[in-house]
């Protein structure tokens, strides 16, 4: 065997220029396919995390019927059940209960229509980055601002209000009447990556407009039970954030086990498949950037071991004629592929984990040239993009390289060990 | 006997034309005889040395080396046969390029499956023999024609072969070479007793003959033993 790898090595190496060519094409498309890979593995779950961690959570626990139709009549009015769950559970690293409603801001002659979301402040500021937001001199319901409200920046300015103003929310209460929250003072503007939020959100303290927009002394029940007596318990929907996101199917079978029975568990992925949907594309993108490598590789190979048979057509017969058998010379040719195939995966491995780690470390300003207005249309996505290498996409690629090399040495090869040493001999190559 | 060619024929045809390049040969070769076979262009010498190697398979007839018929081996079988009972030496540009005169001796070595330092002795031990010694590794581009085909012949030596076949050995060389070359194949065949069958139209070659078969046509019309 050893005979046939020097064989084959010598005559890769017979023809520098061509074989590097050839290693240097695959090297190229190599290079290219770990970076992309690369920079998919360090984009998406920094997208997924700018994406859940705003606002959305990992996972949202609402009522099926909600989701369907968001008014009050479905949200959930006995969640404490649901808190006392996630508080317990030790795959939850922080969860905030929400109370949504939609009514109209108005501050003066001004006014907008906007999300009203009621809030618990100590446990959405755990979970989501709302908090971080809030502009200068405002704050995210802390002591005695609790009676407050906190603006998109937007909307604020739309509205005309800046921070200490007193604003009106007027909705309607889960019986159909109208409601008022307020005059409330402005108490913290956010100025968040997600521009749509900005422009048509406040935030209340979760029980204040629980009990403004639950209780109604004016009804008279003739249901006792549907009179709420726990507002605590109140809430539209429930965003989760777990320890670990490799488990979230589990964590979301898990917690699904724990629900009442009108209260549905999904993930970020469920709740916003549009975005699932486009990383999914993306990776397909990477698939079809990989089958365009392969096809480089294969037509490289293909031509410079082909070429290389064809001329050593007479050196083919002479080998035959020494007793060589058919086998052997279809292991020396298909050692040549393989041998410019690992030239090319080393070079093109050593550029792409070299330049995914050097970007990994300085980063890739991909949107540096965009101005800000721009930039609010990519908010999932950071102006600096850090690629990651990833140990399973490298190995894939490789693999997937190699196999296409032996596979596309099979027909040359094929070619030499089948020759007649006769018409070899007699040929001029 | 060591060789025995019954009725051999072959026809090459194409689509539209058939070509009877050898018919009905019948000869005999012995142990140790240095045979030339002799004849012009397209007269059947290099299709019947290539039969006997089992290079080409006769349309009829057969072939037996130690009464053994080699005419209807699997191609394994006679890649075997080439591999053990004979050795080769073709024209021209015999050796295998990527490899150093010594590494072309060995590789036949190789394939049979005998240890490095074994065959790398033989190699060199050969190559003296064929009066290279110094030249060892060098690659065939480094080598003369000469000196190339003092390799090959030391290659066909090595697997010490029942019978060495020279298809036109000096056809490439010049006047003193050749005769170089064929004074080292005589000795060889003095000397240990190996058979050579050699074509050529070569007549240098031709005087040294010690059975000569002249070839016509495809068909032996002289089989003589010169003084």
């Amino acid at each position: 065997m050893r005979i046939f790898m020097a064989i084959a090595w010598r005559n890769v190496m017979r023809n520098k220029k061509r074989s590097f060519i050839t290693a240097f094409a695959i090297a190229v498309g190599l290079t290219a396919l770990i970076f992309m890979w690369s920079l998919f593995d360090g984009v998406y779950p920094m997208m997924i995390e700018n994406m859940t961690s705003v606002f959305m959570g990992h996972i949202e626990i609402s009522d099926p019927r909600y989701v369907e139709k968001p008014i009050l009549d479905n949200a959930i009015v006995d969640g404490g059940p649901i808190l006392e769950a996630l508080a317990a559970n030790p795959d939850v690293e922080s969860y905030s209960p929400r109370l949504t409603t939609f009514g109209l801001v108005s501050f003066g002659e001004n006014s907008q229509g906007a999300a009203i979301i009621g809030i618990d402040p100590e446990l959405d500021r755990n979970l989501g980055l709302i908090d971080d937001f809030v502009q200068e001199g405002g704050t995210f319901f802390e002591g005695d601002d609790r009676y407050g409200i906190v603006i998109g920046a937007t909307l604020a300015k739309n509205v005309d209000a800046g921070l200490g103003d007193e604003v009106l929310l007027v909705t309607s209460n889960r019986f159909n009447n109208l409601a008022y929250l307020g005059p409330l003072p402005i108490v913290g503007i956010v100025k968040s990556t997600v521009p749509e939020f900005d422009a048509s959100t406040v935030f209340v303290d979760r029980l204040t407009l629980a009990r403004e927009i639950f209780v109604d002394t004016s009804v008279v029940y003739t249901n006792p039970d549907a009179e709420v007596t726990d507002i605590a318990g109140v809430l539209t929907s429930v965003a989760v954030r777990v320890k670990d996101q490799h488990k979230l199917e589990q964590v979301r079978d898990d917690l699904q086990q724990l629900m009442p029975p009108n209260a549905r568990v999904r993930t970020w992925s469920e709740i916003a498949p549009w975005f699932k949907q486009a990383l999914d594309i993306d990776v397909v993108f990477g698939y079809i950037v990989l089958a365009i490598v392969l096809i480089i590789v294969v037509a490289g190979i293909l031509n410079t071991v082909l070429m290389s048979v064809m001329e050593r057509t007479r050196e083919f017969g002479i080998m035959r004629a020494l007793g060589t058998k058919g086998w052997q010379i279809f292991t020396t040719v298909s050692l040549e592929s393989v041998f410019l195939g690992l030239l090319g995966l080393v070079i093109g491995s050593v550029c792409g984990i070299g330049l995914t780690l050097i970007f990994g470390q300085i980063g890739l300003d991909l949107y540096g040239s965009f101005d800000e207005s721009m930039m609010g249309q990519f908010y999932i996505l950071d102006s600096v993009l850090y690629p990651t290498l990833a140990l399973d996409h490298f190995i894939i690629t490789c693999v997937l390289i190699m196999v296409a090399v032996v596979l596309v040495s099979i027909y040359p090869a094929r070619k030499a060990s089948k020759m007649e040493p006769v018409a070899a001999i007699k040929a001029l190559g | 006997m060591l060789l025995k060619v019954e009725n051999v024929e072959k026809v090459f045809s194409t689509d539209h034309i058939e070509f009877k390049a050898l018919h009905g040969i019948t000869t005999e070769v012995g142990k140790g005889e240095f045979v030339v076979i002799a004849g012009p262009s397209g007269s059947g010498k290099t299709t019947l040395l290539n039969i006997i190697g089992t290079l080409d398979n006769p349309t009829e007839g057969r072939v037996f080396l130690d009464d053994r018929d080699i005419s209807d081996l699997s191609e394994s079988q006679k890649a075997e046969l080439r591999l053990r009972s004979l050795g080769f030496i073709f024209q021209a540009y015999n050796l295998i390029n990527v490899l150093s005169a010594a590494e072309n001796v060995e590789y036949v070595l190789q394939l049979q499956g005998i240890a490095k330092a074994d065959r790398r002795n033989r190699a060199l031990e050969l190559l003296k023999a064929v009066g290279l010694e110094g030249l060892e590794d060098r690659r065939p581009n480094q080598l003369s024609g000469g000196q190339q085909q003092r390799v090959a012949v030391a290659r066909a030596l090595a697997s010490e072969p029942e019978m060495v076949l020279a298809d036109e050995p000096t056809a490439n060389l010049d006047q003193a070479t050749g005769r170089e070359l064929m004074q080292l194949m005589l000795d060889l065949n003095r000397d240990k007793g190996i058979t050579f069958i050699i074509s050529s139209h070569d007549e240098m070659v031709i005087e040294h003959a010690r059975r000569l078969l002249r070839l016509l046509d495809g068909r032996i019309i002289a089989d003589v033993r010169p003084e």
